[in-house]
Order: structure tokens, then sequence, then C-alpha cells
């Protein structure tokens, strides 16, 4: 697989075309065992393909994404194409409208080849929350492709597209790129808009792309940072304009960076993470970085500020399904609270509905102060532990998980625990900033790890140069 | 046992922007059902709300209006309860940090003393959408969904039904007078929602509450205080207990019913609103809106009393509306006499047939410009007072100007003392036995003559002058 | 914050809220969940959080980048609406123009 920016360069010199990509990329996905779509396009996506081409033709290419087949997590909003957030609740639901990052994407001259299945609602690690058959990981199918965006980590691996929308809210992009050995990257909360992404948790939600390389992120962002008139957590900052800075970046730019590291989440790790974060520590240093141990004194407690935070978001935003407007309506019931209580729960899965209750417990009368807002308030200190930290290092190098790969159906036998994997990926999304996980090592079973680069809020470029930088040392 | 009850209200205003709160739907009340609608006034999945920043102008207008401070950062809350006509599952609101608060209003209580109400707060929040039953079933029009409102809460400083319909009355025209809200109950843009509680008199820990549920009228609220000052006032009498509830007072019956008694079951379960920013509103942008604040009721009332010598009651009355004192402001600039005359005319006789016909001043049929034209003529004597009502009638029924009513009834007073005279004297000539009797004593043969002049004049003549030129003519008779 | 034992009563409760049946034969498996996360979250009793402001989103960290222009406002113009048929296209029951629920709502 070749970067979507050297594709681009190829479709120009008409070494390669929209429709080659895309029949390929069909292919891919045809032949595959893998249940990764929820609705695939493939007569959608080669018409897409021909008019690229036709613009190709001309010499009118409209952007590096202009042919390129991508998927969407299907929590992303398609006008007129089922959205169905892998849920039963949404299951025969079809858009009345477009949402931005559907919208800007296919304006870009992108080759939609189909929905890809995640986890409920972004609820999940394993992408085994879901109604529809549960995608596994292409690398070694006994293995999950991690979640919540299972799938679109599965889709660009399996060379089903080139890249792929996912979303993260607290890790559900990172954790399927670091499991299926591919880069994904969450940009800096309010950096792209969020109009159109269903909802788990507002505050902390943020489309997420997955990709073969930075440099594809590159071509990928410029598309989805626009400032968006219906999003009003979208900061005003313009479209990110990387990719020739991105292109041209190599590891002699990171000489004299500081990465900062915790010891603390290292240690956490399985043997074979720990060894490939030192090993990584090592390279930086190779590299002319200078490494330094950091504190992140309240990072332990974010396993339970996000559970609370979350579910209590997710509590509120997940009250308009309730089968009057849209979506799954009962044929069980008589009366209004019946229609409410059996549309909802006929709908939703258990994994949604556990954290709908810990949600609704967590802001309910007489226990919010002890636990929604107490979540808040320590939130604010890990908030602080970033930027005193920020102080002493540009980028935090982080574990994405403390193992590879799950294996598949350990997350039925104890849901809780799965939230614990959570604790790396988790600090970062509770104070909105831009992170990513790169492709760095793999288990003895040939089980991908990644790295996680964490940046400063708002410096998604410096984050991705950086990264782009490490990607290309020999 | 004796009373005194202790009353607050909620006043539900609906801001008169152009679009919604959140989206860029036109607000309409008359369109078909569902077609000022969006994906985001109908809550479809992956929409968020954008503020309407009109809506936030308007509630500092409200807030500077009724002398609250505005909070330069305020933010917004979900409100969680399920509801057909609530399509998100929250309705947006304030809850913690409200726009506006620590304000007053003073009204005039039963003794005719002013006297202060607090007001809470003023917040921000969003409308539903509307319901309606067809047999069994419910069909739900969302064209309402997401209208912007402010929530005035007031301080329960009230004590008598009267101090609460003119507390809500003045709200209501100063929302009006700030050009804000339509003002128009029947449509829904203004509902009032009132708290009630009674104490014995002297007592100072306040009773239960209750709630009556939107009241879009100054009489509505007038008569469910009543009933339900009535109400608890038995059931204390009985040594019952009141109940925490809310209620609905029914126009028909003149009771109140329960909606619901409150419970744990009522847990809004209130937290920020992730979707939108903080509210943030600069000083500048408060001193600019306190530099545009139009006149309000108060400062019009001392002004007509100063600059146009009105009496305070035509004052109030006149200003009572916005729509009425500015009819009166152009009546006087058609107009050179005294304001009173105006304010008589367009108070007594134009605001009887607007009344009458349940018509609205803004609308009036005799524009300004007339009804000064019509006072005038009655100013110069050019018909009688009596005649003028009977013109404005016509004028107002016939959508006629002045002069032309006054010229198709052929009523232009006689005030010509030269023809008026000669008239006199040929009636005067031509009954010598008349004045024989008069200058005998007989008084009432005056009025013989005035009602002969008044005949020959088809009773145009200007009867003051009748009656001074005959009184001449006779006395002459008498030398 | 003394350690909370939640009850199968709690439990129900909160479904009721969140408008979830709970069957009397999942009440177990919810409660013990409920219970796992919030034993857990104990832990930030131990925090000490005074003086500290709730931090309930990243952009209130950010206010002055949001802020920095016009955008974060929203101009009072009218966009046109969607058609009806596109509103309804999901409703699960619709009747003339609107959204039909079988069941009547008390007005409020």
């Amino acid at each position: 697989m070749k970067d979507i920016f050297h594709l681009h360069e190829q479709m120009k010199l008409k070494k390669t075309s929209a429709v080659e990509l895309t029949q390929e990329c069909l292919k891919n996905a045809n032949e595959s065992k893998n249940p990764v779509f929820i609705s695939k396009l493939d007569d959608r996506a080669l018409l897409q393909a021909q008019r690229a081409q036709e613009r190709f033709s001309k010499n009118q290419s409209l952007s590096y994404l202009d042919g390129i087949p991508f998927t969407l997590k299907d929590l992303f909003i398609t006008q007129d194409i089922r959205t169905t957030a892998s849920s039963k609740i949404l299951y025969n639901y079809i858009p009345p409208y477009d949402g931005y990052v559907s919208e800007n994407l296919q304006k870009a001259g992108g080759v939609l080849i189909g929905k890809v299945s995640c986890d409920q609602f972004g609820m999940g690690s394993t992408n085994e929350n879901t109604p529809f058959p549960k995608c596994f990981n292409p690398v070694n199918d006994a293995y999950v492709a991690g979640g919540s965006s299972g799938a679109s980590a599965a889709s660009v691996k399996e060379n089903s597209s080139y890249y792929s929308i996912g979303t993260d809210t607290g890790g559900s992009t990172r954790l399927p790129a670091h499991f299926c050995g591919i880069v994904g990257y969450k940009p800096t909360y309010g950096r792209v808009s969020r109009y159109g992404q269903i909802a788990f948790a507002s505050s902390l939600d943020q489309a997420a792309p997955l990709a073969n390389s930075v440099l594809d992120m590159g071509c990928i962002i410029e598309h989805i940072t626009s400032k968006d008139q219906r999003d009003p957590t979208q900061a005003p900052l313009g479209a990110m304009n990387l990719v020739s800075q991105l292109s041209q970046a190599k590891p002699s730019d990171l000489k004299g960076k500081k990465i900062g590291y915790s010891s603390y989440f290292i240690e956490a790790c399985d043997s074979e993470v720990k060894k490939a974060m030192y090993e990584a520590i090592d390279t930086f240093k190779k590299l002319g970085c200078e490494c330094v141990e950091i504190d992140l004194p309240h990072a332990k407690y974010s396993v339970s500020v996000y559970y609370l935070i979350a579910t209590s978001e997710a509590s509120a935003n997940l009250a308009r399904f309730d089968g009057i407007h849209f979506g799954h309506r009962t044929n069980q019931a008589s009366g209004l609270e019946e229609t409410y209580i059996k549309s909802r729960t006929e709908g939703f899965g258990d994994e949604v509905k556990r954290r709908i209750l810990i949600g609704t417990f967590s802001l309910s009368s007489g226990y919010q102060d002890a636990y929604f807002s107490k979540a808040c308030k320590v939130r604010r200190l890990i908030s602080n532990d970033f930027k005193e930290a920020f102080n002493k290092c540009d980028f935090i190098l982080n574990p994405v998980c403390a193992s590879a790969a799950f294996k598949r159906g350990e997350s039925k036998s104890d849901p809780f625990k799965m939230y614990m994997n959570d604790l790396f990926t988790i600090p970062a999304s509770l104070s909105g900033l831009p992170c990513l996980s790169i492709p760095f090592s793999q288990t003895k079973e040939g089980l991908p790890i990644g790295i996680q680069l964490i940046g400063k809020s708002f410096q998604d470029e410096e984050l991705l140069l950086s990264a782009r930088a490490f990607e290309v040392r020999q | 046992m004796s009373y005194e009850a202790i009353i607050g209200l909620e006043i539900h205003a609906q801001l008169s922007t152009q679009t919604k709160a959140w989206c860029f739907c036109e607000i309409n009340t008359t369109a078909y059902e569902n077609t000022k609608t969006c994906p985001v006034c109908t809550a479809q999945p992956g929409t968020l709300p954008f503020l309407n920043t009109k809506a936030v102008d308007y509630a500092i207008r409200a807030g500077l209006a009724l002398n609250c401070e505005i909070n330069l950062l305020s933010k917004f809350d979900r409100k969680n309860y399920f509801y057909p006509d609530l399509p998100k599952g929250y309705q947006i609101t304030q809850f913690e940090r409200p726009i506006a608060i620590n304000g007053s209003l003073s009204i005039l209580d039963d003794e005719g003393h002013e006297k202060k109400v607090g007001i809470q707060r003023i917040q921000m929040e969003e409308d539903t959408g509307k319901s309606m039953h067809m047999g069994d079933s419910s069909l739900i029009n969302l064209n309402r969904s997401g209208t912007p409102l402010i929530e005035i809460v007031g301080e329960p400083d009230i004590r008598s039904a009267k101090e609460a319909s003119g507390y809500f009355k003045k709200i209501q025209s100063i929302l009006v007078y700030l050009d804000i809200c339509h003002g128009n109950m029947q449509e829904g843009n203004l509902r009032c929602d009132v708290n009630l509680s009674l104490r014995k008199k002297g007592a100072k820990e306040f009773g239960t509450r209750t709630e009556v549920k939107n009241l879009n009228s100054f009489r509505s609220v007038e008569r469910a205080i009543a009933y339900e000052w009535e109400r608890q006032a038995s059931l204390l009498d009985n040594g019952q207990k009141v109940q925490q509830q809310t209620l609905l007072f029914d126009v028909e019956s003149g009771k109140t019913r329960v909606l619901r008694t409150k419970s744990d079951a009522d847990d809004y379960r209130y937290f920020p609103e992730p979707d939108l920013m903080p509210l943030v509103i600069t000083q500048e942008r408060v001193v600019k809106i306190k530099e545009e604040l139009p006149e309000l009721p108060d400062d019009k009332i001392r002004r007509f009393v100063t600059d146009y010598s009105l009496p305070l009651y035509d004052a109030e009355v006149l200003s009572s509306s916005l729509s009425l004192a500015n009819y009166f402001e152009e009546c006087l600039t058609f107009f050179d006499g005294e304001p009173k005359k105006i304010s008589n005319w367009v108070m007594v006789e134009l605001l009887k047939l607007i009344n009458e016909y349940n018509a609205d001043i803004s609308k009036s049929p005799v524009p300004a410009k007339e009804l000064a034209s019509l006072v005038n003529f009655v100013q110069k004597g050019e018909i009688s007072g009596k005649i003028g009502k009977d013109v404005l009638v016509k004028m107002y029924d016939e959508k006629k100007t002045a002069s032309e009513v006054i010229n198709e009834l052929g009523v232009k007073q006689i005030s010509d003392t030269d023809s008026i005279e000669k008239i006199v004297r040929e009636i005067v000539d031509s009954n010598p036995g008349e004045v024989e009797k008069y200058l005998n004593g007989k008084d009432r043969v005056f009025g013989f003559f005035v009602g002969q002049v008044m005949k020959q004049t088809k009773g145009q003549a200007n009867p003051q002058i009748v009656s001074e030129t005959l009184k001449k003519i006779l006395s002459e008779k008498n030398e | 914050m003394a350690k909370l034992s939640v009850t199968s009563e709690q439990v129900k409760h909160v479904g009721k809220l969140a408008k979830l049946e709970i069957k009397d034969s999942e009440v177990e498996a919810f409660k013990e969940h409920l219970q796992k996360v919030l034993d857990y979250a104990q832990e930030l009793a131990e925090v000490n959080t005074d003086g500290i402001e709730p931090l309930f989103s990243p952009v209130y960290e950010n206010i002055d980048i949001y802020t920095k222009d016009e955008s974060y406002q929203r101009k009072d113009e009218i966009k046109e609406s969607l058609a009806n048929e596109a509103i309804l296209r999901n409703a699960p029951e619709k009747s003339q123009g609107q959204f039909k629920l079988n069941a009547v709502i008390e007005e409020e």
C-alpha cells in the first residue's frame, strides 16, 4: 500500500486511477471473511470513482483525497445512506441530512466504499458490542480489532479502504490503530466539527482518522478542519494545511525535542509493551531527543473520572432515542410510558444500557455532587497536570494499552474489567489534547504494538510533524 | 382563620427573533405542521445546537429593563425529562448560572402604593413542540420546538391576585416596549406559572406551595389565585395539609386540577450542556444594549405628566401599551390644542370602540391623523362634542376621514354670528305673540325660540351662540 | 464520602428515570456492575478538590480561542427548513404531516 500522497501523484501521471483503486478495495472487501461493513456501497463508490477519474483526465483533481476510497464508522451521518450507530434502535435509520465529515470528504472527491461496524454508539474497546456480526483483527483472527472504531482500523488494514474516519471518545481510535498496526489520530477536541457525528459523550467525542501513515493524516485532516457554522464547540481555526510540510519532514527535525514519559504508565504494561516502550524511548534519544520523566499525579484517577463523565453525558445524549420521532418503536406497548421503556429496552444493547444506568445514577439527585461534579473537579486537576508537564516537554510518549490486542470474547466475562484498559488513552481525552497512536513494534506472536504521542492543546501541527519525522526514521 | 398568600410568578416569554434558538429555522406559528423544522430542532442523531446571538441580545435587554445584573459568563444546562414534544429528551435551559439575576420591578399594591417585586433571575431556554389529540392517538408538530424563551422568575413578593395581574401586565408591557416579544397571550407568546402558599397572618415560615402552570391571560391569573387561595385555606381550616402539586387551571370551571404530585420521580438531573460554549458577554456589549434601550413605561408616564400636563391616570392608561402610547403621541403631532383633549378622545371614545370590536390600536381604522382632525373640529366649535362622537363611530365603521363624515352628515355647526343673528331676528319677528309671553315673564318660551332656530338650521347652529344671540335680541324688544 | 451499597430498588429507580426496563432476572447483573464502578470511583474521595472549579469541557480552557472572532455567534438569519417528508422520513408512524403516537398525551 502506498501513501495517499503518492497515489495522488500516480493518478496525476495516469499510472493508476480512481476506478482501479476502488475496484481493488471493493474486491478486497468482498473477498474478506471479516464482517467489517454494515453498508457497502459498491455501485455508488464506482460512480464516484468514475467522476474522479474524469476530473483527473481533465487535470482538474480536487484534492489529495480525490478518487481515494475511504470508509466511515457508522456513527457518521450520511444523507440517504443508512446510519445505524451499530445499534438496533437505529437499525433502519436513513438520515435526511448529511454530516460535516461525510459532506466534506466527498466534496474533496473521496470515494465512499461503505459504512463500517463499531461498538454500539462508540461504547466499547473490542467492536463486539454490536447486534451485527462481530469483526476481528485482520492480523490474527483470534484477536479483536479493538474498539470502538475496530472495523475502521480493519478496513484500512485489510486494504478495503485507504483511510477511515473513526471517533475517539476515550481512545476508540488509538486503541484499534494500536491493535491493527496502523496510525490513529485524535485531533484536539474542537478541531473537527461534530455535526453529523452521533454523540456518545459530547465533551470528549472527536472525529479521528485512521490511515497507513502520518503523511496521510495531513491529506485527510485538511478537509475536516474548516470552520462549520453548525458546531459551536469547533474552534474557528480554519483548515489545517500541512501536507507539503509533512512530505518534507525528516528524522533530524526531532533533534532537540523534549519527550516526556511517565514510568507509572509504562510499568503498568505487560512485558512486551513495556519492552517496546523503553525501545521507543531509546529510539527517540538516538534521533536526538531529550527524554524526561514527567509526573501526572492525577492521571491515575482518569478511569473513574471518565466513566462518570462520559456515561453522564451519554445518558442525556441517548435520550432522543425514544421511539417517538425516529428509530425503533416497540410494537408491544400501550400508552406513552410503555412505548418509551420498551422501545429503548429493545433497541439498546447491554453495554449501552449499563452506561446509561451509570450516567443516570451519577447525575441523579443526592449523588451528583459525589460523582459527576467530583469527577469534573478531578478532570480539572488532570488537565492542570498536563499543563505543568508541558512546561518540561514538547510531547508526551505513552503506551496506548497495557497489552497488544485482546482475545475475542474476553470482554464478555467482565465488562467492568474492560474499562481499565482505557487508562492510557483517557487522560489526553479528558484534557482534549491531540494525540496519535503510531505502529512501533510487535509481540512475539506477531501482534502489532503502537506507541502514543500526546501534544499540546491546539498544536496538532507540531504533533503531526514530529510524528512524521519519527515515522520516516531508518 | 385569616391567611396571607405568598405568591411568586414565573413568566415564560417567547422571544421575537426571526429564527429559532439553536437552528436557522424560521419561527412561524401559522405554517403547516412540521414545515419549519430541520435536523436540529427535531433532534435527529448527530445534530448540535448553535445559539442565536440575537436571542442573547434580547435576554440582555430584558435583564437591563428589569434592573438585573447581567452575568458576563453564564452557561446552559440540560434539564432531562422525556416528553413527546421534547425530541432531544432534555430541555436546554440555564440552571446554575443564568444570564441575568437580582432585578426588580415596581408595581402598585392593593392600596395604590408603589411596591417592589424582586426578580430572582432571567434564564434563557427553549420552547417545546406541540401535541394534539386525535381520538386514542396524538399528533406531534415540532414547528415551535426550539423557539427561544426567557423565563423571568419573580421573588415571592406578591400578596394578592390584583398585584399578580398588575405585575404580569407590567412585564408584558415592558417586553413589548423592548420589542423582544410579541406579547400575544392567545398565541402563547407569554405564559405564566403561579406559585402560591398560605401562612397565618403574622407567621414567618412558609407553607407548602402549589404551582399552577401555563396561565395565558391576566384574568386567569387572578381567578386561579382566588381559587387556590380559597382551596388551600379551606384545607388548612379543616386541619388538612396542602400537597406540593403541579396544577392546571380550567378556564371553563374556574377550578384547578392536579397535573402531577411532586415526588422523587421529578429528578431532572441538570448538568452543563456540553454542546454549547459557555455564554461570554462583553461589558461593551451590555453598555451598547443599555444605550439603545427604548423608553420604558415608567419613564413614559413621567414624561406624559410633565410634558403634556396629563393627569397621572391618563398617563398610565396611555402608557399601558406601546402601541397606544405611540398612537397618542402621533395624534399630538397633528393637533395644536391641549394634549388632554386628545387624551380624552383616545382613552374614552376610541378605546371604547377598539374594545367593543376586540381590535388592536395599532391597526385602528381611524388613523391618528384623523382622530386629531376630528378633535380639531370639535375644538374650533365646528361640530359639537356630541355630534363628534357619532362622527367617530362612522369614521371607525366606514374607514372615512373626519371631514368626509362631517360633510356627508351635513353636521357642520353654524358658528357664524351674523347668519345666526339673521335667522333669530326672522323667527322673533314672525312670532310677536311668543315674544309678548316671554316679556311677561314666561321664561319657558325661550326654549321655544331655541327649538325654532335649531329646526331651521337642522341642528347645526352652535347652541351657545344661538342662546347668546336670542338673549340679546329679546332684550332689545324689551326696551 | 461513605461507601455506597447499591440496592435493587435503586437500580430499578435509575432504570425508571432512564426509561429502561430492568427485569428481575437482570437486576443482579446491573447492580453488580454499577456497584463495581461506584466502588472503583470511591478513589476520587481521596483527592482534595477544595476550591477547584469543575471542568465540564475542554472548551472552558480555550474560551479566548473560540471568541477571537465573531464566528462563535450565530446571526439571526433564516435558512430554509427541511421538507416535511424528509423530517418524517424515519418516523415510526405519521399522519397528516405529523409524528403519530398511539397514546394520549397530557398537555403541559
